[in-house]
């Protein structure tokens, strides 16, 4: 047992530093945050003091932190993708032959860097806001204690994309295939498939799709509804165990594929 | 230490339609250094991959120290590789790059700088692997096996990317690992890059083994070549061939298969023709590799 978390501990501290030691990380990081801030900054600028004094700015700004799910989504492709592609894996699984742990602790670092780049940019978008409201002299109405429950679920989402992107990408082993099939599927999400579940009168199927899933996960679009959405859609903590079993299937399938699988 | 550090029986794989190894067994004695000699394609790569545990055998069992590769605790400290598909991220340098699987592997740190450091890398250690040449990056590949002081190495074409100045490095830099007591197994298509080099050779053809064993001694039976010149060359040639003896010509020189120098030698004294160069050439390890595989090499 000991053995184990000692091989654990040296895969999650090699891979650790083959995250922060690529430029991929600091370059994705750096655009997601470019992306939230200069948002929260064009909306506090621009918006009427009126709407902006309201309790619930912070939480519906919240939102501008999207796109570092989708850059955390490509991040955990490139990490794992990128290994077959450069041909490190062999080492990596020269270093540890059980290459289902390699996959698992690759999945559960990658949930750490998404909350952690997640943390990071709602800290950068809470002083964007402060500022940007004390310049034009408006005051911010903090809402209630529950919006630490937002961040920490905004967190916990844009872990699992990070991790949902690992395990698609273990699962195809090209970057390009990965990055490919990802972005295609939001963008028939988002457009034919809702049109074609309407079509059929599946209409509620909808809110069970991957994305709509972890977009509800984080609670934000039940809360701007005032609850009126629950009606139609998961409720958060419900879309939260949904995604969670989204990722586990595609890495079990990722997982018995990669032990299958010859490394040439 | 077992009697054995490599163990293979009855190994065969295949991908699809191809037979990539057929049947293959084999035994690594430990300390030594064994070539794995044979075309590409031969197999040879294959073998390696199933030693370590990377492609999955179609029949067959493969031993490393005693068990499954995958079976040893921290393997990659214990049995240092070198694989041609193996590589590193171009954006991290040479040094980083060893970083990371001294890491994964539960190597110590500071073992990145003794593993540079006998590679040759020191100085461009802080280089991006992106900018390194060919033969840097297979410095680098040898670094990497040489991270965990491993005691048994298997090295998949290290010569590869070297230039003669890289290759002649190498042959030392395996001789010394050998002094050290170190078990090698090394593979190459290319027999003269480890000739002076191994104790034992192992040579596949077609996913088999065709012969295994001391150089010598499965030299002994084949006949060393003896080259000789001399201005009365046609005559020479003429006597050759009414003795039944093989010869034939390249350049000034005419090649004699059988006869030692000495027999040549005084076949051409007893014939009263002048010799003005007479020396025997060894049989190669490329000879012997055609001679196994029967086919009929001759120079050119």
């Amino acid at each position: 047992m000991s053995a184990l978390l000692t091989t654990a501990g040296e895969l999650i501290a090699a891979e650790v530093l083959k995250l922060r030691t690529t430029r991929s990380l600091w370059i994705l990081i750096t655009v997601g945050l470019a992306i939230a801030c200069a948002f929260v900054v064009l909306v506090t600028a621009l918006g009427s003091p009126e709407n902006l004094a309201e309790k619930d700015t912070l939480i519906a700004l919240a939102l501008a932190g999207s796109p570092v799910g989708l850059v955390m989504l490509v991040l955990g492709v490139l990490g794992m993708a990128g290994e077959f592609r450069h041909g490190t894996i062999t080492y990596t699984f020269l270093a540890t032959p059980k290459r289902g742990r390699v996959v698992l602790l690759k999945l559960g670092v990658y949930v750490l860097a998404g909350a952690t780049a997640a943390a990071l940019t709602l800290v950068m978008m809470q002083l964007v806001i402060v500022v940007v409201l004390a310049i034009r002299g408006i005051d911010l109405l903090w809402p209630h204690g529950d919006i630490w429950w937002f961040y920490l679920r905004i967190m916990l989402t844009t872990g699992l994309f990070a991790a949902f992107g690992v395990a698609v990408a273990a699962l195809l082993r090209s970057q390009v295939l990965a990055v490919a099939l990802i972005m295609s599927w939001m963008v028939l999400e988002a457009t034919i498939v809702p049109a074609i579940l309407e079509l059929v009168g599946w209409g509620h199927v909808q809110a069970w799709l991957p994305f709509q899933v972890f977009t509800q996960a984080t609670g934000l679009v039940d809360r701007l509804s005032n609850g009126e959405a629950t009606q139609l859609l998961l409720t958060p903590n419900r879309a939260m165990l949904i995604g969670v079993g989204y990722i586990a299937a595609v890495a079990v399938a990722a997982v018995l594929t990669t032990m299958r699988r010859d490394v040439t | 230490m077992s009697a054995t550090v490599i163990e293979v029986a009855h190994l065969s794989k295949r991908f699809g339609k191809t037979v990539a190894v057929d049947d293959l067994s084999f035994t690594i004695a430990p300390g030594t250094i064994t070539g794995m000699l044979g075309p590409n394609g031969a197999g040879k790569t294959t073998t390696l991959r199933v030693i370590l545990d990377l492609v999955t055998a179609t029949s067959g069992t493969t031993r490393i120290l005693g068990g499954r590769y995958r079976d040893l605790d921290h393997p990659a400290r214990r049995v240092g590789t070198l694989l041609d598909a193996a590589g590193f991220h171009p954006g991290r340098s040479g040094r980083n790059a060893l970083r990371v699987v001294a890491r994964q592997s539960g190597i110590a740190a500071d073992r990145v700088s003794v593993a540079l450091d006998q590679v040759g890398l020191t100085k461009d250690g802080t280089r991006r692997v992106k900018g390194y040449s060919t033969g840097m990056k297979a410095r680098l590949a040898l670094g990497a096996a040489l991270l965990g002081d491993p005691q048994v190495l298997l090295l998949d074409e290290p010569a590869n990317g070297l230039d003669p100045e890289g290759i002649a490095w190498l042959r030392g830099f395996l001789r010394g690992l050998a002094s050290e007591g170190r078990t090698v197994l090394v593979s190459s298509h290319v027999l003269a890059e480890v000739e002076q080099t191994v104790d034992d050779v192992l040579i596949m053809h077609h996913g088999r083994l065709v012969a295994g064993g001391n150089i010598a001694e499965l030299s002994k039976g084949m006949t060393a070549r003896v080259w000789v010149r001399s201005p009365q060359a046609g005559a020479l040639h003429e006597l050759l061939h009414r003795r039944q003896i093989q010869a034939w010509a390249q350049d000034e020189w005419l090649i004699v298969q059988g006869p030692t120098c000495e027999d040549v030698g005084r076949l051409a004294f007893d014939g009263g023709i002048v010799l003005s160069g007479l020396y025997d050439e060894k049989p190669t390890l490329e000879q012997l590799f055609f001679n196994l595989t029967q086919t009929q090499v001759r120079p050119s």
